[in-house]
Formats: C-alpha cells, structure tokens, sequence
C-alpha cells in the first residue's frame, strides 16, 4: 500500500466527459481493458501517478447527471449515485438515525477535504482492505447496481468486492449506485475504526443489529475491514445471536459474547502488514468485538 | 542596553510572525515558485538495490524521448562533497549504497518529458552483499560501504575509521566509571532505541540553479543555510566563494533537514550541462523521504550507577548510530550525543562512545534536537528508574543530581556559569504545572488509565567553535530601518525577534524596522548558519553591535548638532535628544541621510550599523576524553505530560502538556509559545508514531504520509501550558538564550516515564505505539492486560459484568 509517487505528472491518456450512462458504456466497450473509470479521482490519481496502472482512456463519470443522485424512501432504502461525494451524505443528518454505522464509517474516513471528493461507490471500488466503507455496506445488506452492454444487473456488496482491487465487474461495465435496504425498526449500528496513529484502521468493525427480543437481537452482522483482501462477515457471531433467548437473558447474553469471542479466536486469520502484526490485529479483534457486543446487548 | 529589567515596549510582549500575512495570504515566494526564462526540468534516476556496483547506464532510449536537454551521470562529476566528512557523490559514482540513491539526473524542457525519460534510464547492477544494521556493520569481515574513506576531507573535529563502516567515534572521558559502577548501591543496565524518522517539513527541497555564462552561480533553494550553502558550493566546485549566490525565498520547513548542503550543487552543474539555462529540481515526499536525507536510527547500550541516596555516579553509554549511505552531517550528531548525554547532571565518572556507523540505508542528516533527543531518550528515563528501585520520588532524584551554575562542570569539564540557567527551578515549575504526585483523575472506562510524568532537558548549539555572524542595519530617509541578517527564515520567528529588539533599542514603532524576506548571500550579512537554536543569540548580538555602532554615529552627530559632550545625548523614541533638555530633540529621520543645519551645511551620512559576534570561548573538544567548551550556551528546561493509556489497546494520548524553558529573556512571547507548541506537537508525533520501516531488501515501505503517519489536528492534547523562565544570561542579547529545539527533547522521555510511574512497564523502542506498548505490557504486566480484559467482559467468565443489559424473568423485558 503506497500513496506516494515519485512522479509529478501523469501518464498520457485521453481524458473523457461524457454526458449520459449509455455514451460511458460505448466508451467502455471502445476502450475494453484500457478504459478506466474516474469518479472523484482520490484513489485513482495516485495510482496514476505512482503508475500502477497506464490507461489509454480516462472516463470521468462527473458529468452524468443521473450519476449524482441520492435518494432515500422508507419502501426502497437509501440509493446513493456513483458521483455523490462522502461530504453529500453526511451532508444528510437523517442518514444518521436511519444508517449509524454506515454514517460513522464515513464521518470518519480520512479527512474533510477527502470527503469533499471521494465518493461512495469510488471508496468501494477501491476495494483495498482498509477502506470504511465496504463492511458497513455489508452490515446493511447493500447491493450495486451495474450497467453494461446488456442492461442492469444487481449484486451484493459481498459478492462484488472479490479480492485486494478485484471486483465482479466485466470491462464494460460501470457501477451506477449503491442500494441500501432500510434496515430493521429497532435497528442498531455501530463502525469502530481502530486508527491510532495510522491513518486506515487496523481492524475496522460494523455492526448492525435489529430483531430485539428480551434485550437480545436476533439478526446481527458483525463485518470486519483492514483484517483481510475483502470485509469478513463473523458468520459464527451471527449463529450465536440467531438462537433466540432461551431461559435467562444474562446468562445468555454470557454465552453468546463467549461464542463470539470463540469465534474470533478460532476462525480469524487477520493479515499482517507494515502497519500491525496479525497477532495484534487479532487481539484488537477481540477487544472491538467485545466493545461492539457490549453495545449490541446494552451492557455499560 | 542589554538585561536591565526596565519597562519595555516590544521586549518580552506577543508579536506576531512578521512573515506570516504573506504566508496566510498565499502571496509568500517559495523556491518552487520561481520560475526564469527559458527554464528546464530535472528528474532524478534513483537506485532500486542497496549496495550494487554499476555496471554501465544506458541513457539511449531516454534521450529519445522529446524534450531531453541532457543525462547526467555520476561520471560527471568526479568529486565528493560534505560539510563535516566530505563523502557524498553528487550522483552515484562506482557503486549505490542504498535503495534511492541517486544515479542519473534528467534535464529536460518540461517535468514530464524529464519524468518520461527517467524511467527509460537502464541501469545494469552487480549486487553487493548489503547490510542494513549497525551491529552487522560492526561485524568484522562486513561489506565495506565507504572504501575510500581515508582520501575524504575531514572538518578536525572528528574521526571516521578507515577499513571499518565507522564514520566517526566519539569519546567522552571522566573519572572512573567502571569502576564507580564496580562500587555502586545500584546499577541498571538497559538498552534503547530510536528508528529513522523524517524532517516531514511541508516543502520538500526544492532547488532553481543558474550557471551564468559569466561563470557565477545563481542558487535559489528551500534551505536554512544560505552562507554554508554557498561556501561549501564554493569548496566542492572548486570556485570562489564570491561566485556562488545563494537566494533565500521562504522556506516551508527545515527541521535540520535544510541544513548544511543539499542538491545545489548538482542542480547548478545540470544548469551548466544544459548551456547554462536554469534547472529547477523538486523532490516528490517519495524522493525525500528515501533518495535524500533523515534523522539517524540509533541503539544505546547503557549502564548507570547510583548510590543509595540517589546520587548518579557513573555513567556508561555506547551509542551505535545507523548513518546510512553518507555520514556527511550525522558524524556531528554522534559527537553531540556524547558530549552531551550526561543531560543536566553532575555525574562524577563518565565514559560515553558514540559511533556513526555506515549501513546501506537512507543517509542521515541534522534534525532539530541534535543529539539531544537521543542521549535524553536513556538518560531520563535511568533517572525514574532508579527513583523507583532506591524508593525515591522522580523530583528528589533529580534534585540530588542536578548540575548547579556557578558551581558545577558538565561532562566536558565546562565550568557551568553562575547566570547559566536555572534548572532547579525548572524543576519545581513543571512540578507546581504538573502536579504528578497529585490526585490524577480516574478515567470512565475501567482499561483506560490516566498518568502524569515529566523529564529535563538540556541543550546548547552544536557548532564549531569559530562559527560566527553578523547583522547591517540601514537608516532609510524616514528612520525607518532595513535588517540585514543571514539567519534562514523558516518559520522559527527569529526575524521577528530582531526587529523587537531594533525597535526596542531605538524607540521606533515596530512597523519601521524590517528584514527583507527574500535575501541573497551577496545582499545581505554573513552568519555560519541557521542551525542549533543559535540563531536569536548570535545574530541578536551581531545586530546588538549593529545597534551600539549606528546609536554612536547618532550620537555623534547629535552632540555637535547641540554643542553638548556625548555622554549627555540619549536616543530614545526615534529621536536623539538631550538629557535634562527634552526640548533639544532632533528625529531620527532628519539624521537618517545627513543632518542639514538651517543654513544648508549638513553633517554625518547615511546611518549604518554593522556588528558582528563570534564566540571567543569555545574550544575543539579532546579527541581522547572529549574534553572541552562545546557550547555558547546551554538552555535548561523540561516537559511534562498527563497521558491516557489503554491498557487493552496499547494506545498513548497526550491529554495535557507542560513546557518549561529557561530561556533567559523573553523576547517575543509569543513565538517562545509557539516554539513550545510546535515542540510538544513535533515531540509526541515522533515519540508515539514516526518511523521509516524498511523491508529486508532495504526498501522503506512507507514513504508518504499516509503511510508514516505524523500527528494530525485529532490526536493534539486539550492542554499545553507554557512556561518561560528567564534567568538573564550576560552575554544573551537582552539576557536572551536560544529555545527553538529544546521544546521537543523531553516529550518522549516524559511519555515513557508516565507509563512507568503508573504501570511500571518499560518503554525501550521509540515510537510508542500502540502495537509496541501492548507487547510491553503484556510481557512486563500480563495482570494488568488481564484485569482490563476482564472488565470489558472478555474472559470466559462474564458473571461479573456489573449492569448487566436487561433481566427477563418469565418474559418480562426490564432494562437496568
Ligand atoms: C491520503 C488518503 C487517505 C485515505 N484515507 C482513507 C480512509 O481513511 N478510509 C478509506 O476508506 N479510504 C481512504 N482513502 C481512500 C479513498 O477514500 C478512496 O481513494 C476514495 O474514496 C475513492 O473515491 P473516488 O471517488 O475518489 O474514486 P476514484 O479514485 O475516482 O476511483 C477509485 C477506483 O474505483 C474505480 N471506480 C470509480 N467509479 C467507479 C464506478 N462507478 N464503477 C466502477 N469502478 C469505479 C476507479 O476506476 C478506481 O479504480 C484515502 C486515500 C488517500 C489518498
């Protein structure tokens, strides 16, 4: 991971505006491999000038109306267009009681004069490891929506991210937006970034859970960022939670955190970069999952 | 003139930077705004190995590409340039000596033909064994870096080790300590670290280089130095010094990472090479941080005896620096952190060697503290310890070993002068700002801890004894004054001060004392450089003789204008008049150009001033015992801090700091406030943070700043409090010592020793991070990461989690 370059300049490409989904299509059909999508330009333009990549054709999407859009409606959830900026969301203080994870993981991404640029659907595209945003998409059981040659088609967030920048997505297709389902009426979130001293977070954690019953939920999604290629879902923190209370409430929100807490243990295999051992990710691991448990199941 | 405690109108007030409006408003000329007709781009080549011999450099396909003036290579230029050990290629010559290393420089018409072309440049490597620590350095039969070491120029000041990776090896000698510590009550034996970290100044360095056809050299380059720029230049190009001109634009930084010599003269060749058109060079962050220079790594074996009492009586120190491919500058550093690693203490028996030690990593250079940071790092955090082992409290230690001006001598054996500072009150002012034996409030969350701790500091310039400086002060014909003083602007607020204290001295409102900003080695006065915290003191003074040289050319004139003796004039409130007679008062301004009596007839001339000020006390120190006077002065003082420790996490935040300087004399306020700012903020960003990691290829895995991170404006302490103290020192103009670098020495130390005095984990590798501080603790206090586990519920036993969530008895739903 390396934002620095020892290029001042660009590589030399054909830089394109155009106007409507349909011409950003033709282009990405002419251009094939050497086409590259431009949203706010903040991860690409170090990639250019680090020159991780040579595109002869750069497609910036800003100039498509029909791309900047944001819209949210109590039936169909938040749809967030491929050039709306993290600053137009967070702009929106209403997503913070409907989406507070998702709200959070932006607030807290880089700086301000980054969220005036970057976008959303940019951020995901990135799909580095440690960009906030993909897990709490996740927790929220976001889908993209992609355009190509032969119409559109829907995908979950899960499936599109595929690995370190890998994405389900053909050469000639673009992402248009990202869906978000209104989640749950007693819904809860929470995005934890550990970032002491470093500017990504070691282990990024959203959470998101509804479905309360005795104080406990039942359907949870814990997502994890900055631990692996793509965002792991704790699969063995929802089973835990799925069960439903049986019996004593404490001693069963007992069980579940140790199950959790197993879970993490057991299953996790946190990567290891210049930032962090895998050790110590794994033991932020737990001390975020146990700080998101105590939220989750309203313990102080 | 001088320390009287009278009431004053500028001394000792807050002014603001002169420099800043241009600065804020964008309008402030940077090097790298500066843009000559007819104006060409370099671009560096830089080495992917760390210790390779090259073969041969194929420029062909690079010299295809539009737009390409010209290729240089190390062949060049067949010659070695430094200030202290002259071990520098401009380009590399022979071989590469660490990944970045320069080997090609590309001129051309635009950045980006020049950019195109430096990635076409081919470059055929023979590997060399490399080595990238300085104990494998050490090792005999290790790769030599430096094989021509006996034929560089060496300042007298220092000794490399031909045939050895040793760049300089400094000694410093006193009494017995072996056997002092064969004697000692106790004895702790430790090791500590720093790693490489960066200057990180905003600008990086920035060169605009004209070869006139004329055969002088114009330079305009973002440095801090611009007349050892120019002599060095000079030296290594083998012309006369008159014939180089540096320009100083603003600077956006320095740090010591501008000190000295840079890329100048490469870029002035390049200008050469292109038909004497200008070259401009600017480094990328990726460039600075691995093709040029850094602060120096370094591990510190150490052994400290004490008696029961607390009385530190030997100290034993072998400090190893890493200096990377040059050692250039850094041979310095290793002698300051010998002569000066007994800090503020009167240790009987010292016997402390600093290496500078050659590896195949990034060069190392100045950086702000000088030495001082490294032996303070050990030094302060021997003394918490031993307080701890003897039963003593942090602050009695301290004051049993202190050094006492007017009474002691420091390690080098310098008779400390009686108006030399106050260290002991320097103590009771961060202990009265501090309180670290007060009640420290307890923090909400169980595994979260609050500690307070605090360490001394110590520093003086590190320059050789000669350097020297000098100040011109020109009336203008309304009285207003330009200054001309060589000192680098780059942020310090020296320029400032200056014109406080030459309005102060004349009575003049400050507006009409100025020092341009923009300044060449040929317009204006000569100072060695702008290094070490010495540039208030020696440029003070040297405008101080300016001051007293133009006020006798006033008075002069004045008493003849009022058939009086001199002693009877006084220049005060811009205007020269006579004692007793407050009538009898001529402006400066109609004295300023020549005084003109009513019938025409004038007197005097254009007012100058000049001064100059050197130091006639200081000494080379002993090349066997390290023995003799260092330094112009010596600032004392010291920081405290209040810091929250997650126990779970590993995690330091600086919640509230405390700066104490005894500076001397306040001069301008605000900037001393400033200064401590910037220290506390600089301190803790390195001390908690900074690092360069390398991989086992010798490639530095972070060279940018999302990477490296440095303290941004969420991690800054709610608190700092500032405090000046200020015990005149005679010869201080005004009373006034330095305080630009010594703001930032303590503010590790003080972190560790919080950590210890609350946990008593032991803090040895700098930066402290949060990864590093949970290794410590769990190796040195496992209890204390268990008992926070626990208390966030994370052990298999929860039954003890105190509220719990909600108690459901036959489906009932009660929140608690
Ligand atoms: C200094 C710095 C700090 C950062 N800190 C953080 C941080 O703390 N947290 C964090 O999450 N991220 C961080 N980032 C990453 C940053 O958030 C992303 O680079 C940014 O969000 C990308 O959004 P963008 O709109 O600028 O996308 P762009 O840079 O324009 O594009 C990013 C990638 O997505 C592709 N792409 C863009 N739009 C589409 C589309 N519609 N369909 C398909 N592909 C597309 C592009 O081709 C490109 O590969 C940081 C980056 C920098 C430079």
């Amino acid at each position: 991971m390396s934002f620095s370059s020892p290029y001042f300049t660009l590589p030399k490409f054909t830089y394109f505006r155009p106007k409507s989904v349909g011409e950003a299509v033709n282009l990405l059909q002419k251009y094939g491999d050497d086409a590259r999508l431009m949203a706010g330009g903040v991860g690409l333009i170090n990639m250019l000038k680090e020159r991780l990549m040579d595109p002869k054709a750069l497609i910036d999407l800003k100039g498509i109306p029909e791309l900047h859009k944001i819209e949210y409606s109590e039936s169909k959830g938040l749809l967030v267009g491929a050039t709306v900026t993290l600053n137009e969301i967070l702009a929106n203080r209403q997503l913070k009681k409907i989406y507070p994870a998702l709200w959070e993981s932006i607030s807290v991404l880089s700086d301000n004069n980054l969220r005036n640029r970057s976008t959303l659907v940019g951020d995901l595209c990135e799909a580095t490891p440690w960009v906030d945003s993909p897990p709490s998409l996740i927790a929220y059981q976001s889908s993209v929506i992609i355009t190509g040659p032969s119409g559109t088609r829907t995908l979950p967030v899960e499936s599109f991210v595929r690995g370190m920048a890998q994405l389900d997505l053909k050469n000639d297709e673009l992402v248009t937006a990202v869906s978000i389902p209104k989640p749950g009426k007693d819904s809860r979130g929470r995005y934890y970034k550990f970032a002491k001293g470093t500017e990504f977070g070691l282990v990024n954690l959203a959470v998101v859970a509804s479905g309360y019953e005795h104080g406990i939920p039942r359907n949870t999604r814990f997502v994890y960022g900055g631990i692996a290629d793509t965002p792991v879902v704790a699969t063995g923190i929802t089973e835990a939670f799925r069960r439903g209370v049986t019996g004593d409430s404490v001693a069963h929100a007992s069980e579940i955190i140790k199950e959790s807490l197993l879970w993490v243990r057991n299953s996790a295999q946190p990567l290891e970069d210049n930032l962090a051992s895998a050790e110590y990710r794994k033991h932020l691991m737990e001390v975020v999952t146990l700080q998101a448990l105590r939220e989750v199941l309203g313990v102080r | 003139m001088g320390n009287e405690k009278t009431r004053t109108r500028y001394i000792g007030r807050s002014i603001p930077q002169n420099d800043s409006p241009l600065k804020v408003t964008g309008t402030a000329t940077y090097a790298s705004d500066i843009e000559l007709p007819g104006m060409l781009f370099a671009k560096l080549v830089t080495s992917d190995r760390a210790h390779a011999k090259i073969l041969s450099i194929d420029t062909k396909e690079a010299k295809s590409v539009p737009g390409v003036v010209a290729i240089a290579t190390g062949s060049d230029f067949p010659f070695r340039i430094g200030i202290y050990v002259g071990d520098r290629d401009l380009l590399a010559t022979d071989k590469v000596r660490w990944v970045g290393h320069p080997v090609a420089a590309v001129i051309a018409e635009t950045l980006q033909a020049a950019e195109e072309a430096a990635e076409k440049v081919q470059v055929q490597y023979e590997d060399l064994p490399a080595v990238f620590n300085v104990r494998d350095a050490l090792k005999p039969g290790a790769p030599i870096i430096h094989e021509h070491m006996s034929e560089y120029r060496v300042f007298p000041a220092f000794s490399p080790v031909p045939g050895t990776n040793i760049a300089n090896k400094f000694v410093l000698k006193r009494g017995d300590a072996k056997a002092a510590l064969d004697k000692a009550h106790l004895v702790i034996e430790e090791e500590f670290r720093m790693p490489r970290v960066s200057h990180a100044f905003m600008e990086t360095q920035t060169v605009v280089a004209l070869y006139r056809r004329d055969g002088v050299v114009e330079v305009w380059s973002s440095l801090q130095s611009p007349f050892a720029a120019r002599y060095l230049m000079a030296q290594s190009l083998n012309m006369p010094v008159n014939n180089v001109i540096i320009h100083h634009p603003f600077c956006g930084g320095g740090f010591g990472g501008k000190a000295g010599l840079g890329w100048e003269p490469l870029v002035a060749l390049l200008s050469k090479m292109a038909d004497n058109k200008p070259v401009k060079l600017i480094l990328s962050r990726k460039e600075q941080f691995v093709s040029a220079a850094v602060r120096e790594a370094f591990i510190a074996h150490v052994k400290a005896g004490f008696e029961k009492d607390g009385k530190f009586v030997a100290y034993q120190a072998d400090f190893i620096m890493d200096c990377g491919g040059y050692g250039d500058y850094t041979v310095n550093v290793s002698r300051t952190t010998g002569y000066a690693a007994d800090g503020s203490y009167d240790i009987e028996n010292l016997d402390v060697t600093c290496r500078a030690v050659y590896t195949n990593q990034v060069p190392t250079t100045a950086m702000r503290g000088f030495g001082y940071p490294e032996g303070h790092w050990p030094l302060e955090q021997l003394l918490d310890r031993a307080a701890a082992r003897l039963h003593l409290d942090p602050v009695k230690i301290r004051l049993v070993n202190l050094v006492k001006p007017g009474e002691s001598t420091t390690g080098t054996g310098e008779h400390l002068r009686e108006d030399a500072g106050d260290p002991r009150r320097v103590l009771s002012t961060i202990v009265k700002e501090l309180k670290p034996n007060g009640r420290i409030p307890e923090s909400k969350e169980p595994w979260v801890i609050r500690a307070r701790g605090f360490a001394l500091n110590v520093k003086g310039p590190s320059q050789p004894p000669n350097a020297s400086g000098s100040s011109i002060l020109k009336f203008n014909e309304d009285g207003s004054i330009d200054l001309l003083v060589g000192t680098g602007l780059f942020g310090q607020g020296t320029t400032t001060a200056l014109c406080m204290i030459v309005a102060e001295e004349f009575g003049l409102p400050l507006e009409k004392v100025r020092v341009p900003f923009e300044r060449g080695t040929d317009s204006t006065a000569y100072t060695w450089q702008t290094v070490g915290s010495r540039g208030l003191f020696v440029d003070g003074n040297a405008t101080l003789g300016a001051i007293r040289e133009a006020k006798a050319k006033i008075v002069e004139i004045s008493s003849q204008v009022f058939r009086v003796p001199k002693e009877d004039v006084v220049v005060r409130d811009g205007a020269a008049s006579v004692r007793g007679r407050p009538w009898l008062k001529i402006p400066l301004s109609d004295i300023a150009m020549a005084y003109t009596y009513p019938n025409g007839n004038a007197i005097g001339g254009p007012l100058i001033g000049t001064g100059t000020w050197t130091s006639v006390l200081n000494s080379y120190l002993n090349p066997e015992t390290g023995q003799g006077i260092p330094s112009i002065f010596h600032t004392f003082g010291g920081t405290g801090v209040e810091i929250t420790l997650n126990l779970l996490t590993g995690e330091i935040c600086v919640e509230k700091g405390v700066q104490v300087e005894d500076i001397g004399r306040v001069i301008n306020r605000l900037g001393v406030e400033q200064q401590m700012d910037g220290g506390m903020i600089m301190g803790m960003s390195i001390s908690l943070w900074e690092k360069m990691q390398v991989d086992g290829q010798g490639w530095v895995t972070n060279p940018n700043f999302s990477n490296y991170y440095i303290a941004r404006m969420k991690d800054m302490p709610g608190e700092i409090r500032k405090v000046a103290i200020e015990t005149p020192q005679e010869d201080g103009p005004w009373g006034a010592r330095g305080v630009g670098e010594m703001t930032m020495i303590s503010v590790a130390p003080a972190i560790a020793n919080a950590v210890f005095r609350a946990t008593g984990v032991i803090l040895r590798d700098e930066p402290m991070t949060p990864e590093t501080v949970w290794l410590a603790i769990r190796e040195q206090r496992p209890d204390l990461l268990e008992k926070a586990m626990k208390a966030l519920g994370g052990t298999s036993d929860t039954t003890h989690l105190q509220r719990p969530l909600v108690r459901v008895k036959s489906g009932q739903n009660e929140t608690s």
